[in-house]
């Protein structure tokens, strides 16, 4: 499964055993961490980076529900999959309203869960990839001059990844282009705002900001 | 790809169905175990990485939601025969279930779990034949002095 080697798993649920299930299902082929409870749950989200999570609607004190609300508030929406026993259609139904990408009723097999979590992965995957085609299109608009059509792809970008960095580093370029240097330093600061380790907003800023201390420093030996 | 796990479902987590349903997870299968006696879970092992579902495996609505219609195996292992007479013919009647297993703690009640076709084991038949294996046959004696 070449598209799940890369990513990293949290399973969010009050009963062991099925942590221990989804983990055993996963285990070698993906990292997997486990929570059974929210505020361990918030913890871990905090301190890394999941490409998907698995959460129990039914835990006690802090339930799924409330979980997802939280987590959807965060700048980086993670894909869930909710996980209900039978029964909880109306909890299920307010899982998927709340952004839930998948619901599985509990008890499933291994088949079913890695069925799941490879079609989410290949979504996922095929996501990434239309948004690397329209950055490589923006890129040839901006490099024929078509500044017009690159700024209409990277406004269409940031309706599809609001929270991704990469509209915001496009439309850095296309400030630059347009020599709006101040415009872009703002746009490639909110790239970083979203992701620090984004390195070609991090290249960019560095690159501007010595083009325009050299250019001031040329101003200032004139006056001179 | 991982071969294919079997889905079992087993009626009754006692100190039989609850070693089952541990060395059938170890395994690698998925499995449920119904019971309605939360504690009776007490009886799955640690490394248990199944299902749990707490209510009456007489009812009809806990066998829906353990998915039997799904199960490639059910194993009855209550303590009572009736139920698992009933229960069994539900597995094998209405889920078509591939293989249903029972256990059927009073021997006189063999015949009628084995004309419904469904596979028995009795711990009375078991214990009578251990023990009777120490005074008959071949190596009998051989046992004995073990």
């Amino acid at each position: 499964m070449r598209i799940l080697e890369k990513s990293r798993i949290l399973v969010v649920d009050d009963e062991k055993n099925v942590r221990t299930m989804v983990k055993k299902v996963f285990e070698g082929e993906f990292d997997v961490d486990t929570a059974s409870n929210a505020e361990e749950a918030l913890d871990l989200l905090k301190k890394n980076k999941y490409d998907l999570v698995f959460l129990d609607l039914d835990m006690p004190v802090v339930n799924g529900i409330e979980l997802l609300e939280r987590m959807k508030k965060g700048e980086n929406p993670i894909p869930v999959i909710m996980m209900t026993t039978y029964g909880s259609v109306e909890e299920a139904v307010k899982a998927m309203k709340l952004g839930a990408k998948d619901i599985i009723t509990k008890p499933f097999t291994q088949e079913e869960v890695t069925k799941v979590v490879e079609e989410i992965l290949k979504e996922k995957e095929d996501e990434e990839s239309n948004i690397q085609d329209m950055e490589k299109r923006i890129k040839e608009a901006l490099t024929v001059g078509d500044i017009k059509r690159a700024r209409n792809m990277v406004l269409e970008l940031f309706r599809l990844k609001p929270s991704s960095p990469i509209p915001h580093f496009l439309y850095s370029l296309v400030n630059e282009k347009e020599g709006k240097l101040e415009e872009a330093i703002k746009h490639l600061n909110a790239s970083l705002s979203l992701d620090p380790s984004y390195e070609p907003a991090k290249r960019k800023l560095g690159q501007i900001q010595r083009s325009s201390k050299s250019s001031n420093e040329r101003k200032e030996r004139n006056q001179s | 790809m991982k071969e294919k796990t079997l889905y079992v479902v087993i009626a009754g987590c006692g100190a039989v169905g609850g070693r089952i349903a541990g060395h059938l997870s170890s395994m690698g299968h998925s499995v449920v175990v119904i019971d309605r006696d939360e504690k009776a879970f007490n009886n799955l092992p640690w490394e248990y990485s199944g299902f749990k579902i707490r209510g009456d495996v007489a009812e009809i609505e806990n066998l829906k939601m353990a998915k039997l219609k799904n199960a490639d195996a059910f194993l009855a292992l209550t303590d009572d025969d009736n139920t698992n007479f009933m229960v069994t013919q539900v597995a094998k009647k209405i889920y078509n279930v591939p293989m249903v297993l029972a256990r059927v703690n009073d021997p006189s009640n063999l015949k009628l779990f084995e004309e419904a076709g469904v596979l028995v084991v009795s711990p009375v038949i078991l214990t009578v034949q251990f023990i009777l294996s120490f005074f008959l046959g071949e190596d009998a004696e051989r046992k004995r002095k073990v």
